[in-house]
């Protein structure tokens, strides 16, 4: 939407938000009912509490074995769990970004770092991979983007969307349509789904799914204009299917 | 009860969970400064605009869902559209989950609306380092460029002598250029 005054448009973009939101709140009153006083909440807050620890708890000691299967289904992309250096059962459940063994040189990576896992709204990191040797500037890779040159974002998400089941995020996530199984060794961007203009205003290839009920995956592909060159496309996956998958933890 | 305009801003986001009005009220109190202080911040209007337009649409969330206002509404803005500008630098693109749940499309500026941003972040800053001066300048430039008056009316106004009241029109105007012109940290 283009605009000659942002102030005044985005209020009224805002208001107009604002009511859909408010009309779809009142749809659904579930959403606000409140039962109980302070203290009957706070009492059924701390049984549910101990419910969810104890169920956590009992989860853990059988844990690794399933690990070490998930591992083997993504063959070279050994998740950390099956790493001697991982951290320990009482390590502070943090969610981890993707990292990417090798590139070739020129490449960059660079990402979010550690990001707490909460049970609310859960946790996302990213990673962002440059193929041409990109310096960090104040209006993003997008504006610096060379011919022939592209980028990729990996997200990891453990997010609640429209489709899942409400769940405990701090164990994982529920399945999704919108959301398949994904192994990233098969991932081909010639069958991905293509958006013209994306996010960043310029196209590209977008790739979802999930590891296991672990988190969500989402790749995107962006380059200066579609379809890319297919040295570029297979540049990229070579990329992924060097990707070091993060295990994240299944508590908060 | 006070009107909305008196409200803190505590109140106006415990009232806009039912009163749009409150709500609005709050944007207006919030909005230009916010994007005039990004637009300075990021030397980029609509980076700032993006980046304003998450924090609102987040905020808006906040306040339907009934929570609890931060201890500062005006920090945690500021704080949420830190964020964004910072993901948007390293990712090239602003976030914009929540404008998509809300859905409020991404705005875009033309030559007219990017100007009005950068006159709303020179007149507030301007505004800033007027109010930061010390009285007696801040009145002689008032007089002097606003209403136009002659430095003898000035010093008697003041109490001064013609020199002085030109001293303190000069030392004002210098000061605040150097503000205007100072690079944002």
């Amino acid at each position: 939407m283009r605009t000659d005054d942002p102030i005044a448009d985005l209020e009224r973009e805002l208001v107009a938000g604002y009511r859909r939101e408010r009309a779809r709140a009142h749809l659904a009153p579930w959403r606000r009912i409140r039962v109980g006083g302070p203290a009957l909440r706070f009492g059924a807050l701390g049984v549910v509490m101990a419910c969810i620890l104890g169920t956590v708890g009992l989860i853990y000691q059988g844990e690794p074995e399933e690990r070490s299967l998930q591992a083997a289904d993504l063959g070279d992309a050994v998740p950390s769990a099956v790493d001697p250096g991982a951290p320990g059962p009482n390590a502070e459940p943090y969610a981890e970004p993707v990292r990417f063994r090798s590139l070739p040189p020129g490449w960059t990576q660079s990402d979010s770092g550690s990001q707490r896992i909460t049970a609310h709204p859960g946790a996302k990191t990213w990673t962002l991979v440059t193929s041409w040797p990109y310096v960090e500037n104040p209006r993003g890779a997008a504006h610096v983007l060379p011919e022939n040159e592209f980028f990729m974002q990996i997200s990891l998400l453990r997010s609640q969307f429209q489709d899942t089941a409400k769940g405990d995020l701090c164990k994982g996530v529920a399945p999704s349509g919108q959301y398949p199984n994904l192994n990233l060794q098969e991932v081909s961007f010639n069958e991905a789904d293509r958006v013209d203009p994306g996010f960043t205003g310029l196209p590209e290839y977008r790739v979802q799914g999930s590891f296991e009920t672990e988190y969500y995956i989402e790749i995107r592909l962006v380059v200066r204009e579609l379809p890319a060159s297919e040295d570029s496309l297979a540049a990229a996956e070579r990329a992924l299917a060097g990707l070091e998958l993060p295990d994240w933890p299944d508590r908060c | 009860m006070r009107p909305l305009d008196q409200a803190t801003d505590e109140e106006l986001f415990r009232l806009g969970a039912e009163n749009e009005e409150a709500f609005v009220a709050l944007y207006r109190r919030h909005a230009r400064p916010l994007l005039a202080y990004y637009a300075r911040r990021t030397s980029d209007p609509e980076l700032a605009a993006d980046a304003c337009a998450e924090a609102f649409a987040v905020l808006a969330h906040h306040v339907l869902a009934g929570k609890k206002p931060p201890r500062s509404v005006s920090g945690w803005l500021y704080g949420t559209a830190r964020h964004k500008v910072a993901d948007a630098q390293r990712h090239g693109y602003a976030e914009a989950r929540a404008r998509a749940r809300l859905g409020i499309p991404r705005l875009e500026l033309t030559d007219v609306g990017i100007e009005a941003v950068h006159r709303a972040a020179t007149e507030t800053l301007v505004t800033a380092a007027l109010n930061d001066l010390p009285k007696a300048q801040r009145d002689a430039i008032e007089a002097r460029v606003v209403r136009d008056a002659p430095y003898e009316t000035i010093a008697r106004t003041q109490d001064v002598s013609p020199t002085t009241a030109r001293q303190r029109v000069a030392r004002g105007l210098a000061k605040l250029r150097t503000t205007v012109e100072r690079p944002t940290e």
